[in-house]
């Protein structure tokens, strides 16, 4: 049984204070008799039952407990539950990943999936409270615990994204929702499912053929080169036309013949322009990531490296065409000359001011990362390859003498050993890369994909003003002075207002190009791309929810009406027994 | 006549009443009642055989001529009867609507009344508490004002002590006859010995005993606390039907109790309430019940 409105049980409190003046009882009317003698006979007779009537007025008592119970309870709305309900809290998570746009399950999967929550949110037992979390690139929270009536409002406006998802960051955010001494179970609705949620998969396998990457690098003057990666995702080999517009000009176009489960990368120059898109003209299940575009001309940012850089170090800088590198020793950031991004080699800085940096072995103390001491000779173990800073690098082989022992309290870990290697945090106020260990003391910067590295890196800490990022991310941009911006865009415009020096974006979850402009002057140009991991477009089967999140299906039944009636009948009980102690309007007797 | 007890029209009709005595009285003074003593008066009563010392006088000599032997012509003596009126005036007479008070003090003037007019001695006792109020015994007619100036500045108060009072007043009076005593017999000490006191004094009592509606089908409702008015002693009284009905069972266990002791002890009993008019109750209930006759 589950109560609706559980509140109305403070009612019962009343309870004490009923006995209290059952106690208490009212002060004896004074009444002056001729004699009492008549009464002092009858008082003795009376004495013989004496204990019949104390039972008669505990019985009234009891009853009027009773009936306050039987009126709280009524109150309280109970509901008895029974095969066919929700009998607990629920927590939904909605997948809002690219796959969900899969058309395998029509009109799609994450139609589908938002069908099943709707059905698993009217079924949830009155009494219980709905959570609904979007599993995005982050983890959303999109509707607190709260009646089922407004989450099944809040999932009719939910809209999948063309990013990836954090899935068990959502559970576990989920997780974090449940009410003290209240059960909740964790519904996922997704295309993969987790361990330890009760998993809704949605998906029959999907025929997917996906543009997975585009890359622009300046070649000749003029000219770009761009680089297309192509994925089959299905268990058949075809072939599918590939173009390239640039500036929404077709230069390009080819077929291209891919294997079974297979990729193919692909390389051309095509005239140099702001924008580079890559678009697979093929007919498929999941057409979002059909599409993908990125910026052509990289005006990358200007580099102030900090402390005593090794010769790669500028050489990569150099080679990824950084038009300004400014250098300093001093720890002191007030004696810093202005720069897009700060890179600080192994020299002690107090306080980290705001903007974008790369930390080489050195850990302000305004973040959120300790230093619990050193690790030496650590080996990479898990790195994040889809990670933007990480793309196209393979930190799987690297030599590192020693490094520090990192203890991040937030952001992220990119690289790890037996401690954290690279690590990267985002606020409101800073963009920061952490590496654990000296560049000079690992043989990462002779490796080919340190330039890369330190490419994507520029890419990610910002730069002079474009960006290539996935979708579903939101961004935090130098308001420069300005109160307001307009963010144009498949999301369409949106106002922006300055908040401590910054414009804040909301998630981009439409792939995409976005401008945000000042009046009329575009000051920043923002490729989104959909999400690049490799989809799950065949679901595993489920497995089976773990003891204690076994959906209970059940209806429920108000039961406020019974109560009622029993809270109707005690207060007839009491009546009955309030007259029979008041008796008739005379004694029975001859006259 | 009038009084502010008895209207004139009352007063006419009580005129015509006499007090029935049962029992043959014995005064100081001759009347007009049956003596208790045979051989001082002229009516003739009965003869026996002669026995010496008997009176030469009463020697029925006619007789001894016809039959030769010697009879004694015994007569009955002509007393005045005594009445006694003896009033409760405690406390407890002061309730009920009109009093039990007011209701005893006029059955009182009317059965004074009743007596005087038949030329019968009338005497007033007052019972409050451990003493006594007394008017003299009286005769005549014209008593009949002093009879009722003394009823009417009677007011009840102090708690009921019939015993002790009549013990008191039998001691003190060597006039016996008829005794009638006006009470609501709500006596915690018990009504028992005064009754039998006024019996052993010889008198012939008639017991009329009066009561309120409202003591005896009580309407309190709730949680009381009782107040005697005599006492001042207290009980705790919640009323409820189990409760009123017990206390029914109460009044008519004493009642019935108080009618059996008198059928026992030879005490002609009248119970009356405060409702029934006094002019019913003795120009039809006393005549009924064999109080008065005429």
């Amino acid at each position: 049984m589950t109560l609706q409105n559980p509140s109305a049980l403070w009612w019962l409190a009343s309870i004490p204070f009923l006995v209290l003046l059952y106690l208490l009882r009212p002060r004896r009317k004074e009444v002056v008799v001729p004699s009492l003698l008549l009464w002092q006979r009858a008082s003795r007779e009376l004495e013989v039952r004496r204990p019949v009537r104390r039972l008669e007025r505990n019985l009234l008592l009891l009853l009027q407990i009773l009936a306050v119970c039987a009126a709280s309870l009524a109150l309280a709305r109970p509901h008895l539950l029974f095969p066919g309900g929700v009998g607990a809290d629920v927590a939904v998570v909605m997948d809002l990943s690219l796959s969900m746009q899969a058309r395998d399950l029509p009109p799609s999967r994450f139609e589908a999936a938002r069908r099943g929550a709707q059905d698993l949110v009217a079924r949830v037992g009155p009494g219980h409270a709905v959570a609904l979390i979007g599993a995005a690139r982050t983890p959303r929270l999109i509707r607190p615990l709260g009646p089922p009536s407004e989450t099944l409002r809040a999932l009719r406006e939910l809209e999948p994204t063309d990013g990836d998802a954090d899935l068990e960051g959502a559970v576990r955010l989920a997780r974090a929702l449940a009410r003290p001494g209240r059960p909740l179970q964790v519904h996922v609705f997704s295309d993969r499912p987790v361990p330890g949620t009760v998993a809704h998969l949605f998906g029959r396998g999907a025929r997917n053929l996906g543009l997975v990457e585009i890359l622009t690098y300046p070649q000749a003057p003029g000219r770009l080169r761009v680089v297309l990666r192509v994925r089959n995702d299905t268990s058949v080999p075809s072939h599918v036309p590939l173009g390239v517009w640039v500036d929404g000009k077709e230069v390009w176009r080819t077929q291209v013949a891919l294997a079974a489960g297979g990729e193919r990368v692909v390389r051309l120059d095509v005239p140099e322009g702001e924008v580079v898109e890559g678009r697979l003209l093929g007919q498929d299940d999941l057409s979002a990531d059909d599409r993908r575009l990125t910026l052509g001309r990289r005006p990358l940012p200007t580099v102030l490296v900090v402390g005593h850089s090794p010769a790669f170090f500028l050489e990569a800088l150099r080679a990824i065409g950084v038009p300004e590198v400014a250098r300093t020793e001093s720890p002191d950031p007030q004696q810093w000359p202005p720069s897009d991004v700060v890179i600080v080699d192994r020299v002690p800085v107090r306080e980290l001011p705001p903007g974008n940096a790369l930390l080489v072995r050195v850990v302000p103390q305004n973040l959120p990362v300790q230093v619990t001491g050193s690790v030496r000779s650590p080996r990479v173990v898990r790195f994040h390859r889809a990670h933007p800073l990480l793309r196209f690098v393979d930190l799987s082989e690297l030599r590192i003498q020693d490094a520090l022992a990192l203890n991040p309290r937030a952001g992220k870990v990119l690289a790890e050993g037996a401690t954290p290697l690279v690590w990267e945090y985002e606020s409101g106020t800073h963009r920061v890369v952490l590496l654990a260990f000296d560049l000079e003391a690992s043989d990462f910067g002779l490796r080919p994909a340190f330039p890369i590295f330190m490419s994507n890196l520029l890419d990610w800490l910002g730069g002079a003003g474009r960006f290539v990022v996935q979708a579903g991310e939101d961004l935090a941009l130098p308001a420069a002075g300005q109160p307001e911006a307009w963010l144009d865009g498949p999301l369409g415009p949106r106002r922006l207002q300055a908040v401590a020096g910054l414009f804040r974006t909301p998630p981009l979850d439409r792939a995409g190009l976005y401008r945000l402009r000042t009046g009329s002057r575009t000051v920043r140009t923002i490729a989104v791309q959909p999400a690049s991991e490799r989809s799950p477009l065949v679901p595993p089967p489920a497995t089976p929810p773990p003891p204690g999140q076994a959906e209970v299906r059940a209806q429920g039944r108000d039961l406020s009406r019974p109560f009622l009636w029993v809270l109707l009948g005690l207060l007839v009980g009491e009546w009955a027994l309030f007259l029979r102690r008041r008796g008739p309007a005379t004694p029975g007797g001859r006259r | 006549m009038s009084s502010l007890l008895l209207d004139p029209d009352f007063l006419r009709e009580l005129e015509r009443l006499t007090l029935l005595v049962r029992r043959r009285v014995h005064s100081r003074s001759s009347g007009d009642r049956p003596s208790a003593l045979v051989g001082r008066g002229v009516e003739f009563a009965d003869y026996r055989s002669y026995q010496v010392g008997d009176d030469y006088r009463f020697v029925d000599w006619n007789a001894y001529a016809r039959l030769d032997r010697l009879f004694v012509k015994l007569t009955t003596a002509e007393e005045d009867l005594d009445v006694h009126l003896l009033l409760d005036a405690s406390a407890s007479m002061g309730f009920g609507s009109p009093t039990k008070m007011d209701y005893a003090k006029q059955l009182a003037a009317a059965l004074g009344y009743i007596s005087l007019v038949n030329l019968e001695r009338v005497g007033v006792v007052v019972l409050q508490g451990h003493h006594i109020q007394v008017l003299p015994p009286r005769r005549g007619r014209q008593s009949a004002h002093t009879l009722f100036s003394f009823l009417e500045k009677v007011r009840p108060e102090g708690p009921t002590a019939m015993a002790s009072a009549l013990a008191d007043y039998t001691a003190r009076t060597r006039r016996r006859g008829v005794a009638i005593l006006l009470t609501d017999l709500l006596d915690p000490a018990g009504y028992e010995e005064a009754l039998q006191r006024l019996r052993y004094g010889r008198f012939e009592t008639f017991l009329v005993q009066v009561l309120s509606e409202e003591e005896l089908f009580p309407t309190l409702r709730g949680e009381l606390r009782l107040v005697d008015a005599e006492t001042g002693s207290v009980l705790e009284w919640t009323s409820s039907r189990e409760s009123l009905e017990a206390f029914g069972r109460a009044r008519d266990g004493f009642l019935e109790a108080c009618r059996q002791f008198c059928f026992r002890h030879g005490i002609t009993y009248l119970r009356t309430t405060t409702r029934v008019p006094v002019q019913d109750l003795v120009l039809r209930y006393m005549r009924v019940a064999g109080l008065v006759r005429g």
